[in-house]
Formats: C-alpha cells, sequence, structure tokens
C-alpha cells in the first residue's frame, strides 16, 4: 500500500506512542502494527525522520547501546501537537471519504 | 555483532550508497551511518529466524530498497551547491589569471631576449641566408630599417605569432585578475582552487612547448624557438608553482562524504 503523503502521520504515530526509540524499532513498529500493509523500502523511512527533525517536531541523539550505536528518535512538543493536528485531519478526510462513499463501502465484497 | 562480510551484499551496498551520497554532505554521513546500523539490525534478525548470511544480507538490502530509491530522498546539502559554485568560479578566475599572466608574460620575456637571441642568429647564419648577413652585400628590403631589427622582427613572439604590443597589457590584465581574486578570497569565502587542476594542463602545456623549443635549438634554431622556449619555460614555471601551492589550501571544496 502506497503510504506517500501519510508517511509523516504514521511515523509521529509511531513515535508518540513507543517514546523514544530507534529508528529500526520504528520502521518493525510500523510494520507490524499495519499488519505488513505498508510495505515501504525501510530506507526512506530515515530521510522521512531527518524531515521531521528538520521541521522541529523529531529530536535525535546517537546512544551507545550493545552491541552497536544507534539514534533514537522522540518527539517534541511541537511533534506532539503535530500528531493530533493531523490526526484530527486524517479522520476528517476518512469521516468525508466514508460519507460519499456511503455504507456499501464498509461491506466486504464475498 | 553481527558486522557484514568484507565483500558482502551489504558491505557492496553500503559501498555503493556512500559513493551515491557524494555532496550531501552531513545528511548523506548520517543517512550512511543509520543504513549500516540498520541493515546490521536486519541482519541479526535474518539470523535468528534461521537464515544464513547471506540470505540474511540480501532480505535486508531488498527490505531497505535501492541504493536510488533511498539516496533520492537525501536532500543535497545547500553549502555543499554554494561550496561547489564557488570552487568553479575560483577554478575558472585563476585559470584565467593565469593564462593571461602566461600569454602575456611570455611575449614581453620574449621580446625582452629577442635582442641578443637575434644578434645569434645573425652570427651563426641561423636565419639560413649566409654568414655576416648583415655585413656587405647585404640589401635591406626596407632601407629605412636596419639589418638588425629586420631580422628581430622575424621573430615570433610566442608559437603562433601576434602583435607584440598587446603582450604588456595582456600581462598586466593578468597581474590584475590575479590581485582581485586574492583580494576577494580574503573578504569572501570564495576558497581556494584546487592547485593541480592548473598544474596538470600547464605541466603538459610545458612539456609540449619546451620540447619543441629544445628541437628548434638544436636543430636550425629557427625563429620560432625562442617563444617556444620561453612560453615553455614560464609554463614549467606556472605548473611548478601551482604544484608548491597545492596544500595552502586548507578550504578545499570537498565533494565527498567522509565514512
Amino acid at each position: 500500500m502506497d503510504v506517500r503523503g501519510h508517511l509523516d502521520l504514521l511515523l509521529l504515530a509511531v513515535l508518540a506512542d513507543a517514546g523514544p526509540v530507534h529508528g529500526y524499532a520504528v520502521i518493525t513498529a510500523l510494520r507490524d502494527r499495519s499488519d505488513g500493509a505498508f510495505d515501504v523500502p525501510e530506507g526512506t523511512v530515515y530521510p522521512a525522520l531527518h524531515r521531521l527533525e528538520r521541521a522541529g517536531l523529531v529530536v535525535s541523539r546517537w546512544e551507545q547501546a550493545a552491541p552497536r550505536r544507534r539514534r533514537v528518535y522522540e518527539l517534541t512538543r511541537e511533534g506532539r501537537e503535530a500528531r493530533v493536528a493531523k490526526q484530527s485531519e486524517w479522520r476528517r478526510f476518512v469521516d468525508g471519504v466514508q460519507a460519499v462513499l456511503g455504507p456499501a463501502a464498509t461491506q466486504v465484497p464475498a | 555483532m553481527t558486522a557484514p562480510t568484507g565483500d558482502g551484499p551489504v558491505e557492496q551496498y553500503l559501498d555503493e550508497m556512500f559513493d551515491r551520497l557524494a555532496g550531501t554532505g552531513p545528511a548523506g554521513r548520517r543517512m550512511l551511518a543509520e543504513a549500516e546500523s540498520h541493515l546490521l539490525a536486519a541482519v541479526e534478525d535474518g539470523r535468528d529466524r534461521g537464515l544464513d548470511a547471506e540470505a540474511a544480507e540480501r532480505e535486508a538490502i531488498a527490505r531497505f530498497g535501492t541504493v536510488t530509491t533511498v539516496v533520492r530522498h537525501v536532500p543535497v546539502a545547500t553549502g555543499e551547491v554554494r561550496q561547489r559554485l564557488r570552487h568553479l568560479l575560483s577554478v575558472v578566475w585563476v585559470a584565467a589569471g593565469a593564462v593571461l599572466l602566461w600569454w602575456g608574460g611570455s611575449g614581453v620575456i620574449t621580446w625582452l631576449l629577442s635582442g641578443p637571441w637575434t644578434r645569434l642568429l645573425i652570427a651563426t647564419d641561423r636565419f639560413g641566408a649566409q654568414p655576416d648577413m648583415c655585413e656587405r652585400p647585404w640589401v635591406p628590403l626596407n632601407p629605412a630599417v636596419d639589418c638588425f631589427t629586420q631580422y628581430r622582427e622575424y621573430l615570433n613572439l610566442l608559437p603562433h605569432g601576434g602583435d607584440r604590443d598587446t603582450y604588456p597589457w595582456v600581462a598586466v590584465g593578468g597581474v590584475a585578475v590575479l590581485v582581485a581574486w586574492l583580494i576577494v578570497r580574503r573578504v569572501t569565502a570564495l576558497g581556494t582552487p584546487r592547485m593541480i587542476l592548473l598544474s596538470v594542463p600547464f605541466g603538459l602545456a610545458a612539456l609540449v612547448l619546451t620540447t619543441y623549443g629544445v628541437l628548434g635549438v638544436f636543430h636550425q634554431a629557427q625563429n620560432w624557438a625562442l617563444s617556444y622556449l620561453v612560453a615553455g619555460l614560464f609554463a614549467a614555471g606556472t605548473s611548478v608553482a601551482a604544484l608548491v601551492n597545492r596544500n595552502a589550501a586548507p578550504d578545499q571544496a570537498r565533494g565527498g562524504i567522509s565514512r
């Protein structure tokens, strides 16, 4: 499933729930929580995290955890606020789409 | 700790990524470090699931994405672009000054040496007319010009000739361009070009011109030999000067990232 345009929200959501966590764990959580639906090239998640950091929504630091050094990411206050705002925006979008499609759209085709 | 084998897929992948991240600066260095950390962790997971090392590395790479896919998300550092442009400007600026100075300076020096050179050619019959050709019965083509002056005019000031009156001005222009570069470099972040970019072409030119000039001297000492010798030696001096100063450029532009 193509998550372009939604990756920022997904990453903010994972970081909000997982707390300070390294990139590999973010990607694993993204894959596990979506039951593998979000099959993005894992390498593209790091530039997205860097972009969120440049926007001030995420901070990161190197952490020397066995067996290797890893960069740990954490939401800032602005990041938490952005997550809430983006989630609300997403909810309105989903509700709007749902309203247009109608009740039949929720039924799983036989 | 599971480390990639020296020539394994992960190591090859990281090598390619290193090359492709050139010009991305700190963002590229960070991307490379995180890619290595991520891939090692993924390989470990694969080994824990029973994959052999080769298969685990290949799976980790497949899930990470192709180098092209990943690298195109890493922005080129603005500072790197500016630094490259400054470096390019600096190279063109210094090269222009050096070429003007070389061309004009060679012409001026050749003209200064042309007097004794002409007398030598006349004395040794190197113009190929006759011995003591300024003695009687020499008949000047232009009675208003003495023999020495006329033969001096036969000399080429530079390999392809030219109007000697312009050479001093060209040389002064070259000096002015170089002085202006030195001043601008001191007050701005213009940077110093890699002097090897000047040293190599001037060195090659010196080799060709000097060889041609030396052949002329020993062969027949034609009227062009002096100009080739001077231009070649001037180019050699420029090349050596650039080579000596190549380490005096602490702010060279560096396009790559370091690992």
